[in-house]
């Protein structure tokens, strides 16, 4: 594969959106750095991986559908926030069919590197605690803890009072712990669990 | 990413779950797809608003009819008249009413070789031929390799107003980017209606076929169709996309296509 198709089949390629391109140049500048991304987060919340190529394509055509209103904005945001408000029910599936399903997606370190089998396997033990949360606690758990959204972003980004991400994270939390707090975290994390 | 701003151990912990894994997908390919969808949606959404357009002008006119012309019989309300085009181009005498249904047909036995009257084409050493009339023409709108449009000498509808109003049946032929083969980690086997073919001088060559409403008419079927291809030995990429009439004549079309692929040089098989 060429260097520049590898580029884009990590995603690694920067954001280049200049403004002589066609718009058609620009959304694929951008799908190109960004839709690994939006499929990792959509994984999270739906924790299929077909559903969750699906929901960034559906993602990636929204944001094409509207690039004239958010191209000079932050179109990666709109993005997230479609996956994050989208329609996430296929998630009720066995733990079985996770793993089974997961094949259908190869995963890579940020520096590239095939992932490895302790980092997957961290990975979908996360996948599966959240699982147990609704969908609504899963965004919140989502957005306010893996992407580090502060709580005024995720509530402005679920059209939801900060009261409501803050009550919701509470509760979410306190599953995960239960889910997870038996077979510890591991790692740094046996450090921070309560 | 913003720094994180809870200070809660926990939620730095399944931080540290989550990692930095970020799935191998074709973003470019993705974007092409987005960008082809979404441009069939307007589409559609333009021939919706045509018709609805229509159906209001044809209901007025039968309400014109009762009160100006009361010896006349009005149109009915419910009833789409288009003007038919020059060329003999489809035109709607029923309000459209799309079946939303899909299948997945099986495309049946495909044999080698290129049916009399079709055109033999070769797009980065991808050769495939189409039918007797039908055309060939480059598109911009290539995500990894040189693509070309085929398309339909038949005009299916007119879509007036648009710069292209007349919707062919059409297909684009992708080629290039040469390497390892990507496409497993791209292509979802699992889907219904995913065939493993047979190409010559491929290693890997999976067809997609669904059979639903055609967007630009709904009283169409049509088939769409995705070809990914690898040629053997660290080769090139295809990727076939087709707008296909539906049906079984769409179908015999299909399986005389498939036939036609190849990545072999020299005389067809």
């Amino acid at each position: 594969m060429s260097a520049s198709a590898a580029d884009a089949v990590t995603g690694s390629m920067p954001v280049v959106v200049g403004r002589d391109l066609t718009r058609e140049a620009q959304f694929t500048a951008f799908a190109q750095a960004r839709t690994a991304d939006l499929v990792r987060i959509a994984y999270f919340l739906c924790g299929d991986p077909h559903r969750a190529h699906d929901l960034a394509q559906t993602a990636l055509e929204r944001t094409f559908r509207h690039w004239h209103k958010v191209a000079d904005g932050d179109p990666f945001a709109y993005a997230r926030r479609v996956l994050a408000t989208a329609r996430i029910d296929t998630w009720r599936r066995t733990r079985k069919e996770v793993l089974t399903d997961d094949d259908a997606l190869v995963w890579r370190s940020a520096d590239t590197a095939p992932a490895s089998d302790d980092e997957i396997a961290e990975r979908d033990r996360l996948v599966r605690a959240l699982a147990k949360l609704t969908a609504k606690q899963r965004r919140v758990v989502v957005l306010r803890y893996l992407l580090d959204r502060s709580e005024a972003e995720t509530a402005a980004t679920l059209r939801v009072s900060a009261g409501t991400v803050k009550s919701t994270a509470s509760r979410a939390l306190a599953i995960l712990r239960e889910e997870l707090g038996a077979d510890g975290l591991g790692g740094s994390g046996r450090e921070g669990r309560s | 990413m913003n720094a994180p701003e809870h200070d809660d151990p926990f939620g730095r912990d399944l931080a540290r779950m989550a990692g930095d894994l970020t799935p191998v997908v074709d973003g470019a390919a993705m974007a092409g797809q987005a960008i082809r969808r979404e441009k069939r949606r307007h589409m559609a959404v333009t021939v919706a608003a045509c018709v609805a357009g229509m159906v209001a002008i044809s209901a007025a006119i039968g309400a014109g009819g009762i009160v100006y012309a009361d010896r006349q019989e009005p149109l009915p309300a419910s009833t789409v008249t288009a003007t038919p085009s020059p060329d003999g181009a489809e035109r709607h005498d029923e309000p459209v009413r799309h079946e939303l249904t899909y299948t997945h047909p099986e495309i049946g036995e495909i044999r080698h070789g290129v049916p009399a009257g079709w055109t033999e084409a070769t797009t980065e050493g991808f050769r495939y031929a189409y039918p007797p009339r039908w055309t060939e023409r480059p598109n911009d709108q290539r995500t990894f390799g040189e693509m070309v449009e085929i398309r339909s000498d038949e005009v299916v509808v007119r879509v007036p107003g648009y710069e292209d109003p007349e919707v062919r049946w059409n297909g684009y032929v992708e080629s290039g980017d040469p390497g390892p083969n990507f496409w497993p980690g791209w292509v979802n086997t699992g889907l219904d209606g995913t065939h493993e073919i047979e190409v010559p001088g491929a290693d890997y060559a999976v067809a997609q076929v669904t059979e639903g409403p055609f967007y630009a008419d709904g009283r169409r079927r049509s088939l769409s169709v995705n070809v990914h291809v690898h040629q053997e030995g660290e080769g090139n990429h295809a990727k076939v996309v087709l707008n296909w009439p539906g049906g079984e004549d769409g179908k015999r079309l299909l399986r005389e296509f498939l036939g036609t692929l190849s990545y072999e040089a020299g005389p067809r098989r």
